[in-house]
């Protein structure tokens, strides 16, 4: 029996997939690798994403590999790539590319970038279909180790034991 | 009509009798105006900072001596028999759309309601001495607080009700071990006579970024449910609501992956679970309430209806599978029915600077009309519901026809649930509107649908998915990605087949026109809507898979794994 073909609508918790171990010659580097085919997704443009970047140590070159998936054949498809500000391009980059949709059903971007900041940044995507909407996706791009910085506030306990993020309001405190 | 939120839930304490009450602006309590004398009135603004303030004699609240945070009155009356009450009004930023709804407009944001929010009186030690809701314009009252008590009032980022109607929706941190989100106010003496304490949830925009807390979202997400749940009780007054966990954080990525380190994907709805975007200058929903209300109908076809969608993408313009079309259309009109604004719009991008707007009322030119159209079905639902004629619509059924199909007839559908099942259901609903609802449909290049399956198509009648099976006998069929894959139309092909007794059956799916492909298939009952089993071998060109069978009506649903652009098969059920 082959792995679960019928694909959650939705995951409640699923792991990015690595590609095995690639070694070469004073360095480790493996791929992440991430695909939205099959997942559901709001409302917004009829388009997939599927992807690969190499995480490499900082101060390397990561290569980025996207390929958008879409049945639309007319028309075109605007999209913008934004990297985290942690991260440079390498070589040839272009932010906004206009890609006409040839109904070939498959549309690959390549590029590179590096950082000299550990961790794991992000490139925006975004792709803009016109009236047949939009769509925003967030790609991984790991140097060294570490994972993602959250954003967190510090938790309370209320005096039954839950836990609670406090924020603090704007208050007007006055008589009657 | 808006059910009137009155009485908040109430709790007793040794040192206070209150009783929650959301009548703001009745009586005497005015919070909208001050009454009172205003000298020593302590204004507690802050920027997200520590508000539990600085009362050390400094100012004033009760007209005595000041009062230190320890709860401690120096100077003031200690009568512990005389009360006073505590009132005031729970706000929230909402930022609304531009009017192009290209982006968000933080220049107009403005202030709104938290409407029927849970809100606690808590004492110096964080013990809650009393609960109550806000009303339906956001005020809170609390009586009988003994003079002098220092309190704060801490208002939680949930709504909830007991007893007929119901319902249970918090807000929480998925990133932050799902802890409830709060907004407090400052520990202060309640004084000696009457007072009110205003809170505000900021939105945390500087002017230019997001910068400081940002404490309006989950209230934004609340205000939006909240408007969900009532136009859900225009049809049924005494709803009970199951619980709802809305989880959101300034984390939360369009990316796939772990939720607990914010890779939620997308805004979805799951399992009594509602997730959404938050991470800044990618793609925030907490105020794109259209796409809140759409999720949240997802939540409301779970738990009081049915949906036989399989999800995946999908967009104007697509020809997908009936399930997905009905069931994304359905979420759209929701939407729009729920906020009573058809113009569903999505914000994104640096600084939340760009839009899509979908006008589910307007778009009539829309690529691909039909019984296939997320685009189609949200029109013609939309159409059904509201109160203005145009075109071909000439109804205005409200939405309380909509709520009795889609939770009996929809949710007991002896076929999947489509625009098919629904309209059919609504035309036998009402038999006089039948020739209205038939004009709506056919305003979409629908042909009249008289049954579950919507035989008789016209347009692309060569699409049409069911077919009819008899037992001993073979049916052909094709699977076919002419439209795309996994979701669209073509890629399921639905068979339809009687058991008249009960005993083993084999269920073979042969693919005729070469081995390339690896077909598979879900089996269901439909007269009592079970799942019965799925067959989902490696094996190519062929599926083949025994059930035990009771009498009865059944669907199967084939599928092409390799998805190959277009795969001939010859379906069989045999009695063994």
């Amino acid at each position: 029996m082959k792995a679960n073909k019928r694909t959650l609508m939705i995951a409640g918790v699923f792991a990015l997939t690595s590609a095995t171990l690639h070694l070469q010659a004073g360095t480790m580097a493996h791929w992440i690798k991430g695909s939205t085919v099959k997942h559901y997704q709001k409302p917004g443009a009829p388009v997939d994403i599927t992807y690969q970047t190499e995480a490499v140590d900082p101060g390397e070159v990561s290569h980025i590999d996207i390929t958008l998936h879409s049945s639309v054949h007319n028309g075109s498809m605007h999209v913008k790539i934004v990297p985290d500000d942690q991260l440079s391009p390498v070589g040839k980059f272009t932010s906004k590319v206009e890609i006409p949709l040839d109904g070939s059903g498959r549309y690959p971007i390549r590029f590179a970038l590096t950082s000299n900041v550990e961790g794991t940044h992000h490139v925006r995507v975004f792709i803009d279909m016109g009236k047949r909407g939009f769509r925003a996706y967030s790609i991984p791009v790991r140097f060294g180790k570490g994972g993602v910085k959250l954003k967190k506030m510090p938790l309370h306990k209320t005096s039954d034991g839950k836990k609670v993020i406090i924020f603090h309001a704007k208050e007007t405190i006055r008589k009657d | 009509m808006r059910l009137r939120m009155l009485l908040g839930s109430m709790s007793l304490a040794a040192a206070v009798v209150l009783s929650g009450c959301g009548g703001g602006g009745s009586g005497t309590d005015n919070p909208g105006s001050s009454t009172g004398n205003n000298n020593g009135s302590v204004n507690n603004r802050g920027s997200g900072g520590n508000n539990t303030g600085n009362n050390d004699g400094s100012t004033d609240n009760s007209g005595n001596g000041g009062n230190d945070n320890t709860g401690n009155s120096q100077g003031g009356s200690s009568d512990t028999n005389q009360k006073v009450s505590l009132s005031g009004h729970i706000t929230y930023d909402r930022v609304p759309p531009k009017s192009d709804y290209n982006g968000l407009d933080y220049a107009n944001t403005e202030q709104r309601p938290a409407r029927e929010v849970v809100v606690e009186l808590l004492d110096a030690s964080d013990n809650v001495l009393a609960t109550t809701t806000t009303d339906e314009e956001g005020y809170y009252r609390f009586e009988d607080i003994t003079a002098n008590t220092q309190v704060k009032v801490r208002v939680l980022a949930s709504l909830h009700r007991d007893g007929s109607p119901s319902w249970d929706v918090n807000v929480t941190d998925n990133t932050n071990g799902d802890a409830l989100y709060v907004l407090d106010g400052s520990l202060a003496s309640v004084g000696t006579s009457d007072s009110v304490r205003d809170l505000d949830a900021s939105s945390g925009w500087d002017g230019s970024d997001y910068t400081g807390p940002r404490i309006a979202a989950p209230f934004a997400i609340l205000d939006t449910i909240d408007s969900a749940i009532h136009k859900v009780l225009t049809a049924d007054s005494t709803l009970h609501f199951p619980p709802l966990a809305v989880h959101w954080s300034i984390n939360n990525r369009p990316e796939q992956g772990d939720i607990a380190q914010g890779q939620i994907g997308t805004s979805y709805y799951f399992n009594g679970n509602l997730y959404i975007l938050g991470d800044k200058d990618d793609d925030t929903d907490e105020y794109d309430n259209h796409v809140i209300a759409h999720e949240w109908g997802h939540y409301y076809e779970d738990k009081f209806s049915r949906s036989d969608s399989i999800g995946g993408s999908h967009g104007e313009g697509d020809l997908l599978d009936i399930r997905v079309a009905f069931g994304e259309g359905w979420g759209n009109a929701f939407s729009a029915m729920a906020l009573d604004d058809p113009h569903y719009f999505d914000t994104y991008g640096d600084k939340q600077s760009d839009g899509y707007l979908m006008d589910i009322e307007s778009d009539v030119s829309h690529d691909n009309p039909g019984w296939f159209s997320e685009t189609s079905i949200q029109r013609i639902l939309y159409d059904l519901y509201d109160s203005h004629d145009d075109g071909q619509d000439h109804l205005s059924l409200g939405f309380g026809p909509i709520h009795d199909m889609m939770t009996d007839a929809e949710k007991n559908a002896h076929a999947f649930t489509s625009l098919f099942t629904f309209i059919t259901a609504l035309k036998s609903y009402d038999s006089t509107d039948a020739d209205a609802i038939d004009a709506i449909v056919s305003s979409e290049n629908i042909a009249t649908i008289n049954d579950i399956f919507g035989t008789g198509r016209s347009n692309h009648s060569d699409d049409y998915p069911y077919h009819d099976l008899t037992v001993g006998e073979s049916t052909s069929i094709h699977t076919y990605t002419t439209y795309g894959t996994y979701n669209k139309l073509g890629n399921h092909q639905f068979v339809t087949f009687h058991v008249d007794t009960a005993g083993s059956y084999t269920v073979t799916v042969q693919q005729t026109n070469g081995s390339d492909s690896d077909p598979d298939f879900e089996l269901v009952r439909v007269d009592s809507y079970n799942h019965v089993g799925t067959s989902d071998d490696s094996a190519s060109g062929v599926e083949s898979k025994s059930f035990h069978l009771d009498a009865g009506d059944y669907i199967l649903d084939v599928s092409d794994y390799q998805n190959i652009d277009d795969a001939h098969f010859d379906v069989t059920v045999d009695a063994n």
